[in-house]
Parts: C-alpha cells; sequence; structure tokens
C-alpha cells in the first residue's frame, strides 16, 4: 500500500507540475515599444518616422492631398474624375457643400497628427539618447520644424485644434481644442527653437537633400506671420532669408517642376518622393514613397490617368498674354505629354480643354519601375515651399508697412524670370509700376499665377479677406467656410471634449 | 461422448459479417455450454433429442435457437442496439447517453460511410441540429464554415476540433473513412471543460478502433465518379446582349466606335456560352482500405486512403489530392497498465482557382464578358473582348496563365499510458506531436493577348512566381485522473487534469519576377547573386523574401465532477482555469465554470407517464466559455521598423535614396483578454413505444461577451490610427439564441426495415453591444454595385445587408415628378421613366446614404436535415436532403458598374415604354439615377431544398461472397447534389462566408455575398464496399 501511495503522488505531482512560465511568448520578428531608442542610429530612425507623414496621400481608408483643399474650393479647377459621381465627397469642396463628416478632411486629420506623434516621439526620446550633441540639436531642431509644419497645415485648414506637444497618456486621449492663437504661437515658438539649430542649405551634404534647413524653418515662420499679419516682423524676416543668399529663382520656371527640377536652387522645402519604393495597393498606407499626384492629376483614357484638379478657362485667364508660366502649368489639346502622345478630347474621353501640368511625369521617368505598381509610385516631389513664394510674402509685408518700392522690387524679380522663358521677353509681362490696392492686387495676382495650382489659392484668399466675393458663386459663406468642419469622427472620439466650427 | 449425445457445432457472427469470439452457448435449462473460439466456432454435445440453444454475448441480442435434427447451427446475432445505452464521446471522457446532461449531438461511422465526401465538415452538414455548415465553395478540398449555434464573434468562429484527445484547429488532414464517431459539444457545460477554446463549441471525432478479443477484419471500399455543372447562371445570348446595349445607347454605335459590332444583333445569333466552354466534366476516385481487430491485450486498428478529385473548373487546377495513413494500437502491459499510440500521416495537395471576386475569379468573367466574343482567336490563340475591357477577362484564359497550389505534409503522433494503480482510479498521460509542413505555389505567366498592344486588358508583362515553405509545430501533454465510486445509490465519477500546449508557426517565402521561361514547371528561383539583392530593403528589382514566426502557449488545470443517484438525477459540474500567452498581462488567466442537471422522468413512479412512453428526461445547463482564438500578440505595443513590414520610411538625398524609419504603431493593451460565452441550455428527450419514436428538443441562449473589436481612438494620439494599426479591445456583445429539434422514427418489418430522422434548427442573432464603437462597422465590398454590402451594429443581426429600399419603377414622367418632398420638391430630379424609386427613409427630400437600411440577413431562420434509410431483403436506400430557409444572397455576380459587361437573362423584363415591368429598371449606360447602387434589388431568397445525397446499394448474399472469402461485398450508386429548390437565380445558393480559410474581422462579416463561386458539382459515384 505504502508503494502505491508513492506511486500516487508522483502521478499528482505530474498533474500539478506547472508550465506558467512557458506563457511568456513575445514577438519574434518584431520589436517591442518599451526601451527601443537608444542610439543615433535609432534616433535617425525616429527622424524618418517624423518625415514619413509629409508622403501620406491616403489615411484612414481614403485619399487626401493638401490641392484637395486649396485648389477644389476655388474656381481655378474643377475636382474631375469620371464625373460629378467620382468620389462625390471631393467633389463637395468645389460646391462649399462638403459636411463634418466628410472623409477627406477626416484623412487629412489624421494624417497631421500622425506626423505630430511622430515628432513629439522624436522630440520627446532625444534628450535620453547618447549621441553627439551638435547632431543631437540638429535633429531635435528638424523636429520641431515639422511639427510646426503639421499645425500648420491644420490651423490653416481648421482653425483651432487640440494641441499635443508630447506622446500621450490614455487619460488624455480625449482632448479639447487650444484655440487658434495658441496653435499660430505654438507654430512660432516651434520654428524660432528649430531655426537656431538647423543647417542652412549649403551646409547639407547631397545625402541630406529634403532635410529641414534653417532656411525651410525661416520660410514657414514667415508665412505663419504673413497668416497672423505680422507685417514687420515678416518683411524682416523675408529680408533675412533672401540676404543669407541660400536660394535664387531657377532659371527658367518650366524647369521648376520637372523631374530634373527637383531640389533646385528656389526650392526651400520639398517633400521628397521616389519611384523605388515598390509600393503597391496592399500597403498604400504607410510603404507609399511615391506620390499620388502623379496619377491623380494624369488624364484619363488612353494616358491611364484619374483625370483630377482640372484647370478651369477661369484659371487660365489670370495669366496675363504671353505669360510663359501658363505653358508650364496647364496642358492644352494638342500638346504633347512628353513620352504619353498628344492630348486629345477623344484619347481621354472627357471633354475638359486643360490639364495640371504641376505633377506631371514622363512615363519613362518612373512608369518602367522595376517594382510595385506604377500607380502608386509617382516620382514627383511636392514643392512645399518655393522661393518666389518667399519673395511674394515678403513683398506682401513690405507693402502693408508701407515700403512699396521694395514690393515692386520683389515682384518684379518674380516677374522678370517668368518674363525670360517667353518668345518676346520684351513683350510681356511688364514690371509692375502701380502702387496703393492696385499694387496689392497685382502682387495677389502674381501669387495666383507663379503658384497657381499649388494648393495656395483658397488659403491665400481666405487669409487676405477676399474669398467671401470671390468664392460667393461656388457657395462660400462668410463666417463658416473660411475654417473647414472638424472631422466629426474625431469630435464623437473626443467624446464630446471637441466642438465643431461655426455654421457647420 | 456420452451416451444418447450427439455433437452441434457452427458460426456466430454479427450481422456485419464478422465471427465473434467468446459468445456463451449453453443448452438452455442446463449448466451444458461452451464459448466460441477466435474464428467465431463452437462444437458442443447435445442430447440427441436436441433442446434450445441460448447465445450470449454483451452488447448482442441473446439468441435462442431449437436445434431440432441439425448439427450445424450457424448463428447471427444482432447488435443488442438500444440507444439510450449508447456510449457517447464527450468532453475527456464517454458518457451512457441516457446520462448526458448537456446538448451534445453524435454522428457515427453508419452515416458517415454513406457519404462520398472529401472532408469532415461535409459528412456533417445538415445531420446536426444546431450547426450550421455552408459550403460557400465547390472547389475540391476547400474549406466549409461550420458554426455551431450562430456566430458569436466577428473574430475565429470555428469550433475546436480534438481528435482521439488531441486538439486541432482544423481537420482536413482525416480522411471522413476514418472516424468511428462524432460528438458536437454545443452547450456551454458541455463544452466548459475545454476552458478558452470551448466558445465555439467542439468537434469530439474518434476515429475506428480495435476491439478486443476480436477476429481481425479487413474492409476494402472504392468509389469513382464524375462530376458536372448542375445549373448555369442564365445569362443574355449574344443578340440579347446586343439588343439591349442598343437600347442603354439609345440607339446605333458610331461606325468607328468598336461597339458598333452590335448594331445588328441578329447577325450575332446566340454567340458564346461562356459558361458551356468554361465547365467541364470531371473524375473522383476514392480508395480506402482499414484492418481491425484485437486479443485478449491489444488492439489495432490500421487505416490508409486516396483521394483524388479534380475540378469541374479547369480541372488538375482546381485539383485535389490526399494521401491518409493511420495506425492505431493499445497494448495492455498488466493488469494495472496500457500503453497505446495512434499515428497519422496525411499528404494533401490542394489547387486553386480565383472565386468569390469581381476581380479574378472565371466564374465572374463568364457571366459579364459580352457573348458576341469567341473564347478562341482564328488562330486557335485565347481571343480577348474588345466591349468588356478593363478587369473582365477571358475566363478560360485566366485560369490557363495562372497557377495556385498548396500542398501539406502532416505528422501527427500520439502516445498515451494508463494505469490503473488502485481500484476505481485511472491516471493516463497523454503527449502528442502534429507537425505539419506545406508549400504554397503561384505563378502568373506572361502574356498579351493583343499583340498590337491596344487592348491591354488582358496582359501581363511580367511573369512571377511565388513560392512559400511554413510548418506549423503543435505539441500537447495532457494528464488526466479520474477516479469512480458508488455508495450506495450514490454514484460519483471525478476527474482532474492538466494541459500544456505549445504551438508555432513558421514560414519562409520568396517570390521573383521575369523568369527565363514562362511555364510554371520551370519556376526556378535560383542562381540569385548578391547583385539582385543589392537593396537595402531587400525588395530591389525582382526578388521578395519574406519570414513569419509566432508561437502560443496555453497552460491549464481542470476538473469534473460527475454524480447522479440512481441513474434518476444527475448533476454535471466543471471548472477550467486557462493561462494563455495571447492574453495581455494584467488577464493572463481565465476560469470557466458549468453545472449540468438531469432528471429521468420516467424513473418517478409518481409521474405516471402512458406506458408507450419508455424515456423522458429533462436537462438544464448552464456554463461559461472562452475564445482564445485570437492573435498571438495583440496585446503588446511593437515598434514598427521594417523588420515585419516595410512601413515607415522616407527618402532623403540627391539620389533620392529610401530610408527605413521607426515608430511605435500600435497601442498596447495589456488587459486584453479571451472573448467570453456563457450560455444556458434547457432539453428534453422523450421515446415511445421501445424508442421507435424519439424525439429530442433544445432550447439555448448564448451570449457573447467581451468580443474583440477594433476600438477606434481620437487620431490626435497618432498611433493606432491606420486601420491596421487600430487596436483590438475587449467590447462587444453578440447574443444567439434558438431552438434544436430532432426526430427520429424507426421500424422494422420481416425483410423490410427503414429510419427516419429530421432535424431542425431554428436561431436568432443579434449584435447587442459594439461597445464604443461609435460607427457600424461594415465590410463586404463589390465593385459591381459599388460599395459596402454587410455590416455589424447594435440591435441588429451580425452581417446583415445594409443599402437602399426600392419603392418601385417610375412608369412615366408624371410618376417623377408626383414623388415629392414635404416641400413639394422632386426627391429624385435625376430620374426618367423607367429608372428605380428609392425610398427617402430619413424624408430629407434627397436620396442620400442615410437612406439606407436593414435590406436582409445573410443567415437562415431555419435549418433543416432529413436523412431516410430503407433496407428491402439485399437492397438499401438512403436520402439525404439539406435545407436552409430565410437567408438572403446578395447577387453581385454582375459587374453593374461597367454598364457594359453583359447581364442576366432576367434582364429580359426590363422596363420599356411597352412592357411596363414594376421591378425590372430600364437598360441604361450613363445611368444619372444609380439604378445599380446597393439595394434590395440585389437581395434574393436563398432558401433551398436540396437532395444532397442519394444511394442506392446491394448486398451480395453472404452464402454467395462467402465463397470469395469475402464476409460483405456491397455494390452501391450514388448520386450528390441531384436536384436543389431555389428561387435564387444564381448558380448555387450555398453561400455563406467570404473565404473559408481566412479568419480576419471583415472576411467573417462578409457573409452571403456571390460574387462568383466556385459552384458545387452535381457528382455520379459508383463504388462498392468489402469485408474480408
Amino acid at each position: 500500500m505504502r508503494i502505491k501511495l508513492l506511486l500516487l503522488s508522483i502521478l499528482a505531482s505530474i498533474l500539478f507540475w506547472s508550465c506558467e512560465d512557458e506563457l511568456e511568448k513575445l514577438p519574434l520578428l518584431q520589436t517591442m515599444d518599451g526601451n527601443y531608442y537608444i542610439s543615433e542610429t535609432q534616433a535617425f530612425e525616429a527622424i524618418v518616422a517624423s518625415y514619413d507623414p509629409l508622403q501620406y496621400n491616403f489615411s484612414a481608408g481614403v485619399y487626401h492631398f493638401r490641392w484637395f483643399l486649396g485648389n477644389f474650393t476655388t474656381h481655378d479647377v474643377i475636382p474631375g474624375g469620371s464625373g460629378p459621381n467620382d468620389q462625390p465627397q471631393l467633389q463637395a469642396f468645389n460646391s462649399f457643400s462638403y459636411v463634418p463628416s466628410n472623409i477627406h478632411l477626416n484623412s487629412d486629420w489624421t494624417a497631421q497628427y500622425q506626423g505630430i506623434y511622430r515628432t513629439n516621439a522624436l522630440i520627446n526620446m532625444l534628450p535620453e539618447i547618447n549621441m553627439n550633441d551638435s547632431t543631437k540639436s540638429q535633429m531635435m531642431a528638424e523636429g520641431k520644424f515639422l511639427r510646426a509644419f503639421y499645425y500648420f497645415n491644420l490651423v490653416t485648414a481648421y482653425g483651432g485644434v487640440p494641441l499635443v506637444d508630447h506622446v500621450l497618456a490614455p487619460t488624455e486621449f480625449q482632448m479639447g481644442r487650444a484655440s487658434e492663437d495658441e496653435i499660430w504661437d505654438f507654430i512660432e515658438l516651434n520654428l524660432e527653437e528649430a531655426i537656431a539649430d538647423l543647417r542652412l542649405r549649403s551646409e547639407l551634404s547631397y545625402d541630406d537633400y529634403g532635410r529641414a534647413t534653417k532656411g525651410a524653418a525661416r520660410a514657414l515662420l514667415l508665412k505663419t506671420l504673413v497668416y497672423r499679419e505680422k507685417w514687420s516682423d515678416a518683411a524682416s524676416l523675408g529680408e533675412i532669408i533672401i540676404n543669407t543668399n541660400q536660394y535664387s529663382l531657377d532659371a527658367d520656371y518650366e524647369d521648376i517642376f520637372t523631374i530634373a527640377g527637383e531640389n533646385g536652387p528656389g526650392s526651400i522645402f520639398e517633400i521628397q518622393r521616389s519611384s523605388q519604393g515598390g509600393g503597391y495597393w496592399g500597403n498604400v498606407n504607410g510603404a507609399n514613397d511615391g506620390n499620388l499626384a502623379v496619377v491623380y492629376q494624369l488624364p484619363r483614357g488612353a494616358y491611364g490617368g484619374w483625370g483630377f484638379n482640372i484647370p478651369q478657362q477661369n484659371f487660365v485667364n489670370e495669366f496675363e498674354s504671353g505669360d510663359p508660366r501658363l505653358n508650364a502649368s496647364v496642358f492644352q489639346i494638342g500638346d504633347e505629354l512628353c513620352d504619353r502622345g498628344t492630348l486629345s478630347k477623344s484619347s481621354t474621353g472627357f471633354d475638359h480643354d486643360y490639364y495640371s501640368k504641376k505633377y506631371f511625369a514622363c512615363r519613362s521617368e518612373h512608369e518602367l519601375i522595376s517594382i510595385g505598381d506604377p500607380v502608386m509610385n509617382g516620382e514627383v516631389n511636392d514643392r512645399v515651399i518655393r522661393y518666389a513664394d518667399v519673395l511674394l510674402l515678403t513683398a506682401e509685408a513690405h507693402y502693408h508697412q508701407g515700403d512699396e518700392s521694395e514690393a515692386k522690387i520683389l515682384v518684379n524679380q518674380v516677374r522678370a524670370r517668368a518674363r525670360r522663358s517667353a518668345s518676346d521677353p520684351d513683350a510681356v509681362l511688364a514690371d509692375i509700376t502701380s502702387s496703393g490696392a492696385t499694387l496689392l492686387s497685382a502682387i495677389y495676382h502674381e501669387r495666383d499665377v507663379e503658384l497657381g495650382l499649388e494648393g495656395e489659392k483658397f488659403f491665400d484668399l481666405v487669409r487676405t479677406g477676399r474669398a467671401a466675393t470671390i468664392l460667393a458663386d461656388l457657395g462660400f459663406e462668410e463666417g463658416t467656410h473660411e475654417h473647414f468642419p472638424i472631422p466629426q469622427r474625431q469630435i464623437d472620439l473626443s467624446g464630446g471634449n471637441m466642438t465643431q466650427n461655426d455654421g457647420y | 461422448m456420452a451416451l444418447g449425445q450427439r455433437l452441434v457445432s457452427g458460426t456466430v457472427s454479427t450481422e456485419d459479417g464478422g465471427e465473434v469470439p467468446g459468445v456463451n452457448v449453453i443448452l438452455e435449462g442446463t449448466n451444458t455450454g461452451t464459448t466460441t473460439d477466435l474464428d467465431g466456432e463452437y462444437a458442443l454435445s447435445v442430447p440427441e433429442e436436441g433442446g434450445i440453444l441460448v447465445y450470449t454475448f454483451i452488447g448482442l441480442q441473446t439468441q435462442k435457437v431449437i436445434i431440432g435434427s441439425r448439427s450445424i447451427i450457424d448463428v447471427i446475432l444482432a447488435e443488442d442496439f438500444t440507444e439510450l445505452q449508447e456510449i457517447v464521446v464527450i468532453g475527456y471522457g464517454t458518457q451512457k447517453r441516457s446520462a448526458i446532461t448537456g446538448a451534445v449531438s453524435v454522428t457515427t461511422a453508419d452515416e458517415i460511410d454513406k457519404l462520398p465526401a472529401a472532408r469532415l465538415e461535409q459528412v456533417l452538414q445538415g445531420r446536426v441540429s444546431g450547426v450550421q455548415i455552408t459550403q460557400s465553395s465547390g472547389s475540391p478540398g476547400n474549406a466549409l464554415s461550420v458554426r455551431i449555434r450562430g456566430v458569436g464573434t466577428p473574430n475565429n468562429s470555428d469550433p475546436l476540433y480534438v481528435v482521439d484527445g488531441v486538439w486541432f484547429d482544423a481537420v482536413d488532414f482525416l480522411s471522413p473513412s476514418d472516424i468511428e464517431s462524432i460528438s458536437v459539444l454545443k452547450d456551454a457545460a458541455s463544452a466548459a471543460i475545454y476552458g478558452t477554446n470551448g466558445a465555439n463549441g467542439v468537434v469530439l471525432i474518434t476515429t475506428k478502433t480495435g476491439t478486443k478479443n476480436k477476429k481481425g477484419q479487413i474492409s476494402y471500399n472504392f468509389y469513382t465518379g464524375t462530376q458536372s455543372l448542375p445549373k448555369k447562371s442564365s445569362v443574355l445570348n449574344a443578340q440579347q446582349y446586343a439588343e439591349l446595349m442598343l437600347e442603354a445607347n439609345e440607339g446605333l454605335f458610331a461606325d468607328d466606335n468598336q461597339f458598333s459590332v452590335l448594331n445588328d444583333p441578329s447577325a450575332l445569333g446566340v454567340g458564346t456560352d461562356w459558361q458551356d466552354a468554361l465547365f467541364d466534366n470531371a473524375p473522383i476516385t476514392s480508395h480506402q482500405i482499414s484492418a481491425q481487430g484485437g486479443s485478449e491485450s491489444a488492439t489495432y486498428s490500421v487505416m490508409g486512403s486516396y483521394f483524388n478529385q479534380e475540378g469541374i473548373l479547369g480541372r488538375d487546377k482546381s485539383g485535389y489530392e490526399r494521401y491518409t495513413f493511420r495506425l492505431k494500437t493499445n497494448q495492455d502491459l498488466n493488469k494495472a497498465l496500457s500503453i497505446g499510440q495512434n499515428i497519422n500521416f496525411t499528404r494533401l495537395k490542394r489547387n486553386g482557382i480565383a472565386e468569390n471576386n469581381e476581380f479574378a475569379s472565371p466564374v465572374a468573367f463568364a457571366q459579364n464578358i459580352d457573348p458576341s466574343t469567341t473564347v478562341f482567336k482564328d488562330d486557335g490563340t485565347y481571343s480577348y473582348s474588345q466591349l468588356v475591357v478593363g478587369d473582365i477577362k477571358n475566363p478560360l484564359n485566366r485560369i490557363d496563365k495562372f497557377n495556385n497550389s498548396f500542398a501539406s505534409n502532416q505528422i501527427i503522433g500520439n502516445v498515451f499510458a494508463e494505469l490503473k494503480p488502485i481500484e476505481n482510479l485511472t491516471f493516463k498521460t497523454s503527449g502528442s506531436l502534429d507537425l505539419t509542413f506545406a508549400e504554397t505555389f503561384d505563378f502568373a505567366q506572361s502574356y498579351n493577348l493583343d499583340p498590337t498592344g491596344f487592348y491591354t486588358h488582358e496582359q501581363n508583362l511580367m511573369n512571377g512566381v511565388s513560392k512559400s515553405r511554413q510548418k506549423w509545430t503543435n505539441i500537447m501533454w495532457e494528464n488526466i485522473i479520474t477516479y469512480n465510486k458508488a455508495i450506495g445509490n450514490h454514484n460519483f465519477s471525478i476527474l482532474a487534469g492538466s494541459t500544456y500546449r505549445d504551438r508555432s508557426y513558421e514560414q519562409l517565402g520568396l517570390s521573383l519576377g521575369d523568369l527565363p521561361f514562362n511555364s510554371p514547371d520551370s519556376a526556378y528561383i535560383y542562381g540569385l547573386t548578391l547583385d539582385m539583392a543589392s537593396d537595402s530593403l531587400g525588395n530591389q528589382d525582382l526578388l521578395g523574401a519574406y519570414e513569419g514566426l509566432t508561437e502560443s502557449a496555453l497552460f491549464s488545470y481542470f476538473a469534473k465532477l460527475d454524480y447522479n443517484w440512481s441513474e434518476k438525477y444527475f448533476l454535471t459540474t466543471t471548472v477550467r482555469r486557462d493561462g494563455s500567452s495571447r492574453f495581455g498581462t494584467n488577464n493572463r488567466y481565465g476560469i470557466f465554470p458549468s453545472l449540468s442537471l438531469g432528471w429521468i422522468l420516467t424513473k418517478e413512479d409518481f409521474l405516471e407517464l402512458p406506458s408507450f412512453m419508455n424515456f423522458a428526461k429533462l436537462r438544464f445547463s448552464w456554463g461559461q466559455n472562452g475564445n482564445e482564438k485570437i492573435d498571438d500578440y495583440g496585446f503588446i505595443g511593437t515598434i514598427n521598423n521594417g523588420a515585419g513590414e516595410p512601413g515607415i520610411r522616407y527618402v532623403f538625398g540627391s539620389g533620392q535614396s529610401i530610408y527605413q524609419g521607426s515608430a511605435a504603431t500600435t497601442p498596447a493593451n495589456p488587459d486584453r483578454k479571451w472573448e467570453v460565452s456563457t450560455q444556458t441550455n434547457i432539453g428534453l428527450d422523450l421515446s415511445f413505444f421501445q424508442d421507435k419514436l424519439q424525439f429530442t428538443a433544445d432550447y439555448f441562449l448564448k451570449r457573447t461577451t467581451d468580443i474583440l473589436i477594433r476600438k477606434e481612438e481620437p487620431a490626435i494620439i497618432g498611433t493606432g490610427v491606420n486601420f491596421i494599426d487600430v487596436p483590438f479591445v475587449n467590447a462587444g456583445e453578440i447574443v444567439n439564441k434558438g431552438f434544436e429539434l430532432l426526430l427520429i422514427y424507426k421500424k422494422s418489418m420481416n425483410d423490410l426495415s427503414f429510419d427516419l430522422a429530421l432535424n431542425a434548427t431554428f436561431i436568432e442573432n443579434e449584435v447587442t453591444d459594439l461597445g464604443l464603437i461609435s460607427t457600424p462597422v461594415a465590410s463586404g465590398f463589390n465593385q459591381g454595385v459599388g460599395g459596402n454590402i454587410t455590416r455589424m451594429e447594435e440591435g441588429l443581426p451580425f452581417g446583415y445587408f445594409y443599402g437602399y429600399k426600392v419603392l418601385g419603377v417610375f412608369q412615366n414622367k408624371f410618376e417623377v415628378e408626383e414623388y415629392v418632398d414635404a416641400t413639394g420638391a422632386e426627391i429624385q430630379p435625376n430620374a426618367v421613366p423607367g429608372d428605380f424609386m428609392f425610398s427617402d427613409l430619413d424624408a430629407d427630400g434627397k436620396i442620400t446614404s442615410d437612406d439606407r437600411t436593414m435590406i436582409g440577413n445573410p443567415y437562415p431562420n431555419a435549418i433543416l436535415g432529413f436523412t431516410g434509410n430503407i433496407f428491402y431483403k439485399v437492397f438499401d436506400l438512403s436520402v439525404f436532403v439539406q435545407s436552409f430557409i430565410g437567408n438572403d444572397i446578395f447577387n453581385a455576380t454582375t459587374r453593374w458598374d461597367l454598364g457594359v459587361q453583359n447581364r442576366p437573362a432576367y434582364r429580359l423584363d426590363r422596363w420599356t415604354e411597352e412592357n411596363p415591368s414594376f421591378t425590372e429598371p430600364r437598360a441604361v449606360i450613363n445611368d444619372r439615377n444609380g439604378n445599380f447602387r446597393v439595394s434590395d434589388y440585389f437581395v434574393e431568397d436563398g432558401s433551398f431544398v436540396r437532395l444532397k445525397n442519394i444511394q442506392f446499394g446491394v448486398t451480395i448474399p453472404k452464402s454467395l461472397s462467402k465463397k470469395a472469402f469475402m464476409q460483405k461485398l456491397r455494390w452501391y450508386v450514388n448520386i450528390q447534389n441531384l436536384v436543389t429548390f431555389t428561387n435564387y437565380r444564381g448558380m448555387d445558393p450555398e453561400i455563406g462566408k467570404s473565404n473559408g480559410f481566412s479568419n480576419d474581422q471583415s472576411a467573417n462579416l462578409d457573409v452571403g455575398i456571390d460574387r462568383g463561386y466556385y459552384p458545387q458539382a452535381r457528382v455520379f459515384t459508383t463504388g462498392f464496399n468489402i469485408t474480408f
């Protein structure tokens, strides 16, 4: 009996033997959150991650581009596509009939905050990382520039938004909105800090092209000051950018938007794109290093594009007779589309007279990529801030400061460059000589054509108080449409802490 | 031999022909007797005047035979078949059927062997109440969806399969012929002992086992046959197509337009019948051999099978081939110790063709490509349509140019030892190893059907191959101790045990494009140099490589107490504590209890039940289970640094180099845990006329809570905002409730006997809570109607169809103008006569997305199964009918968005001024009214009654077969899917979940949409069963 008891106790111990330690199974191929960021290598990865959302054209399930907001809301273009039923929520921008549930706004919002999160993560972790101090402060400055950039996109579109300046804890997820001024102040503060530690463009190695520079931060700050109508600060900052001699206007306007013209002498900040990322439909969310704008704006039909952002006669009429920038901005019927053939209505299947040219690439430049779907891998950088923009903003600031002659000098610099590629330079784009309100109109006009189709128009109209009159026939209502609505989904998710903009 | 005695001898066998050793043969009223030897033979001295011999054997009916003057008496003993005494396999043990207190359905080999089925699920389909098994795809070897008592979660709803004690997620390694019995544990109490693996129900499978003291029997079963397409989808012929297109175009096509070929419809004739061209007859063959037997101390069972089925679509391109081998033995080493083993090896290969996909399914292409195009060009190469271009391809070319296959080698070994150290106490330890090695292969040939390059929709300019190797490892160790004790009328059985389960999955894959040879037979990835993979991301050039690796573990204790008083009152209670590596660190262990009660009314004298009622039992059970079938590491916050997926990158430098970044993407959720399913079951079993008529009814209420759903956080947090990164949290709730009925009637008269069984299931499903999710979850996108079709929303059934309601067809301009809102404004100003009138549900004067509502439910209200078996002399006939009642199908087989595609034949009834249809809108290309948006126009009644199987057999009389050393020889013919009664206008009304193999939420929510499935074949087979 005793031996049986022994046997029983052995069996019982087998039965209650424990494998609880074996329950700790952690991912083998993924890196866990926690103590990952320890060295400069990881700091650089965090930098890359902070830039990455700049490239997003597809977030929260749908497309978004800055030019949806800046172009579609004007007379310059119609959304296009296959017709009024193609992406109706996009078409709505053209008639100010978008509603808070508009999915493209939610998409835009989501991408900007993803960028903000990445920069916050970088800025939070950098002080803990053991690395070269000057590299560290420069990376910190890049983070602040990018954070300001994402907030700039938000504040100009939505007004006051939640001010997130650190990685949020779960208790902070449902945040309310800060005021528009608080966001603007935050942008200014970040840019001022960034300017101190960023490199000049001339200090960048070729490998660093595309990274934020002192000039980029100054230019964004200039824009911020102009939006806030701080004319005096804007005028002097503009002069600093000009006098630092880092930038010049590209010799030929048409070259700016070619592949060869990327990161050219007049480029202050560009979103870098590559067709070699191998993006395809399955990974459109994050891995896409190419520019979807290319296929979006390419004519439909035989040209294989989706035919959006269709320039209207209104836009064409903006150009003074013989302004070579027109042909650099739009394709007209009969134009050669590089190696894509001659543009004809029958080949597109649509009755449009014009197509946008600023996101165009020849087929040979990106469609013969070896991997991925060409559609997803457009090889065209987004020209975000150009030197001409800085000159015109500075001119505007001088004008408001009462320095009309300085204003005219700067505007005429822009005109002179444009004139240069005309067949008869002496016959076109004469220097601006007017003054007063006429001069201001001339500066506005110059922006409209110089920066046409680049997503600035709507924001310029709102900023300068002209939107209510100019856009009235499209449906713009003063007091409402200066801001886009806060995405309804985000208001719902905020547990009622966020309030909607007036009028929606 | 004593005086006045003589010798009588003979053989005792059973109805299935096996000789029975150990039968007691006694001369009635004496002590004279003997037992049969291993061959079932006996010899006995009896008085000259004879007498009566009594043959007795446990499990067989006692028989008395008058000796008379005979000297050789062969006896066949019938099975002592009172079903209430039948032993049923339940969780961690067996139980007499009369003692069961939960809801358990049993299917045995008799039923299983009658259906020529490739997979276990096909065997169970329609036979078990409470279980909905849907075979959406007729592609040979494809998975079926199995839902026990409704859909309780948008995540994995598949049951746990337990084969001879070893756990599996899927059982495609099993040859149905290996199965002895299947028990389906439906209520939570029966399944609660499986804890976090029991929420979706448990299917217990016992394979054929040898019997002690039984002479070996070898049986060989063979069948072969042919499969064909039962029903085409009716579409327009070329002339009808042209007429409709001209009408839609509102006139002739311009001469320089490619559609001008349609301008003279009558010249086109009937054109090409693409479905005739696409489908083919295909063979099916099965061989199966098995041997079982046993000595006094050991048993064995050896089984082998070969199964080969080609597809009616693409023949071998969708073929399925399987080899299985199983060896199962058990040896008593001494009185206290026995040891056993069970080894299974399966090799299977399944080729696949895209289906249920409007962009790739040849079945969909055949219904959409224009019938005026021929299959082949004059030169014999594949043709292409110049009218329906873009997504629609020549379906035969599509099949020809693509290859897809999955092949696996699965080895399952199980060793166990059982020790009985003292009376009534058993200790069993069992270890198993289940290894699966799989290979996938995909090849796309390069081709260009239009060499001029003008039409580019039928080209693939670069060929490519993708190959991967997978390995699944599943290790289990289980220890169980049981103790039985009876004290007076009190009967106890106690069980305690522990389980350890460790699983891992590994995958390694390569893909390469632009191969030198454009053939799947020479698609080798070889000769790679570093140059080809020079890019820092590893995916430069044409080479791709990927790896997958996951692990999980489960560790549990469990216990069970069975008690009954005098086999009249029953009580069972179980508890299981599960720890799983898949649960968050704050919720690693879950406890799952159950209680069930039974009361045999017929044993109560005071109730005075009528005498024709020989058995009545009431059952009640309550229990909780969990669902552990969630992803392995979902609770951990991870850094995406490009190792797993190339998500975070940016471009720097004048050379535009791509750099890899890293960031946290999914927030951690240490609270994440199992989904909980709580279920109450009330059941009643009645038997009348000595079991001739049996009736079982069950009512259940199953509430699944803490369902893992993606909880969207505000975008301002910056992580978890892209769709794939939104974290899962335990939030939702789904309720299923229903009735199950089973009715059996049996009768036998002289040469004729028959049995009939009818089962019925009625289930109601409702999503009762989506937690913090603010909006309904949508799935089931279809390009043809341009939107999502299915939804999960609070207060409505899981996966219901969501869309616009059609009120009718505008008959004239007046009706369009009359359809106004409260202010008098036209609700559909773009409509013209012949267009649909849509319901303006929110009465805002416009037809907007807010006017969508529930327009259908893909799940049936009732599931019915009927089985009938008739035996007359040597003939037998069995019939099996399966039926779904009340389910809806969203018919999405037509690409309405294209406008130029071929159309279903019912479009011949379209509205025209001469034919004022109230249900079919006009033919239109430039559709400004959006007639073909997601609406109830596409929702059809999917109810069907299907003669799933009919079999007629002849058994050669034993006197004849024995001459060829056969115990039994039976020949039969069988027809599967002979006829289906349905109003559904598509090919096959059996439409369930979209993808049988995927278990992500969007796939599970994509139910009841027909985008062109591989239809089930009608199968004619003939075969024979031989037993030696």
